[in-house]
């Protein structure tokens, strides 16, 4: 499955994201979710995509297409 | 000599404190606390009531549960001592008419009752005690800054007492391996830096201390966070290989009740399955040292744990300290 659409499931699935709030812009504030679900998003990646992403580069991200860009370099 | 852990006794305040409570004194939701952290309610200590107090509750009721039981050797884990001198298991063992017997306070945050267990069964593996006193005791809501909203709703008070006792017969010794660790470099991820000898040296000899300006738990959350679910998962994954157990022979996880959101990446990490993870944070928050006996007192007066379960037993604290260790739940 593409990593965007497993990251788009993973928001919906297992943090109760509107799937219409999920938008390459969309920010963590604006999904209304917390810097902890940063950290859960980040451990649930690794467990499904195996895509290791520092806390350093979770904690920069700021928008969804950052989350999508650090899926898609090498890990 | 061999050590099994026979009995749980579990005693929690009357008073109990809802998320809807909390509104009225800071600006949060009830969903908002559950959300973050999966605690609807907390029970606290009433108005003057103390660790010590609760303690001698809990053995109080132990005594009524297990009528002559001679116990030898009272240890209590608390983060909450009632005193930074003397500690509080004399008083406990004393008002409860056991003065004369060994007892002594450890202090490993809500790892407690895992090194608690550890020494327990070190001394009666010894032959040093025959009959140990496990008491938990933690009145933590005293040590939180009330109208912090990101720590007041988190801790609960409470008290517990595990019998650990000498048996005769290998197999009923149901306690280990046991894993403990701890790491001091992280000290400042979760303290209450007043109180002990570093405030008072760094007030200097003579002055006084200035006790208000870190009276209260501070506490950094998402760097917890990781180093909660990094330590528990490896100190599981080395406990469950020098035990030659998988995963699927555990029948319960018995994972501290700090946070619902930890418990639940901890099991993500390990895979262990939907079910299997035991939980009664929603009812009584994060217990520290308390946390443990009462999940396993809870789960087995729901009858979610039976006897032969074998359980794996994790926790994670300030310290940093963390432990784990197997029991096969078998209370008498």
């Amino acid at each position: 499955m593409e990593s965007l659409t497993v990251l788009k499931e993973i928001l919906v699935t297992k943090f109760d994201v509107e799937e219409s709030l999920i938008t390459p812009d969309a920010t963590f504030e604006s999904m209304d979710l917390d810097s902890l679900s940063q950290v859960e998003l980040g451990t649930t990646l690794r467990k499904r995509l195996g895509v290791r992403i520092t806390d350093a580069e979770l904690q920069a991200v700021e928008t969804l297409a950052d989350i999508q860009r650090l899926l898609t370099t090498e890990h | 000599m061999y050590a099994a852990l026979t009995h749980i006794t579990t005693h929690l305040p009357s008073r109990v404190e809802t998320n809807a409570d909390l509104c009225t004194r800071m600006d949060t939701t009830d969903e908002w606390i559950v959300t973050r952290t999966g605690i609807a309610q907390r029970h606290l200590a009433a108005p003057g009531e103390s660790t010590a107090d609760l303690a001698v509750a809990a053995m109080t009721a132990f005594a009524a549960e297990r009528p002559g039981t001679r116990v030898d050797t009272l240890v209590l884990a608390t983060t909450s001592p009632d005193r930074t001198c003397p500690a509080t298991a004399p008083e406990v063992a004393a008002r409860v008419g056991l003065g004369g017997i060994a007892g002594y306070d450890i202090t490993s945050a809500c790892s407690g009752d895992l090194y608690g267990l550890a020494t327990a069964v070190g001394l009666v593996d010894a032959g040093i005690a025959r009959r140990v006193a496990l008491v938990t005791s933690e009145t933590f809501s005293y040590f939180v800054d009330p109208a912090d909203r990101t720590t007041a709703p988190l801790f609960g008070d409470a008290a517990t007492v595990s019998l650990v006792e000498r048996v005769r017969d290998p197999d009923d010794a149901n306690l280990g391996p046991f894993d403990l660790g701890s790491d001091g470099a992280g000290l400042g991820l979760l303290e209450v830096p007043a109180g002990g000898a570093r405030a008072r040296a760094l007030a200097g000899r003579g002055r006084p201390v200035a006790w208000e300006s870190g009276s209260y738990l501070q506490m950094a959350g998402r760097p917890l966070f990781l180093e909660a679910v990094a330590r528990m998962s490896a100190s599981c994954r080395k406990l469950l290989a020098d035990s030659g157990s998988s995963i699927d022979d555990i029948d319960g996880f018995v994972v501290h009740q700090a946070n619902a959101r930890i418990a639940r990446a901890l099991c993500e990490e390990l895979d262990i399955p939907d079910g299997k993870a035991l939980s009664n944070i929603r009812t009584v928050g994060n217990t520290l040292s308390s946390s443990i006996p009462l999940l396993l007192a809870d789960s087995a007066a729901a009858g979610t744990t039976t006897p032969g379960d074998t359980l794996l037993l994790t926790a994670f604290g300030a310290g940093l300290s963390w432990g784990s260790c197997l029991l096969t739940w078998n209370p008498r």
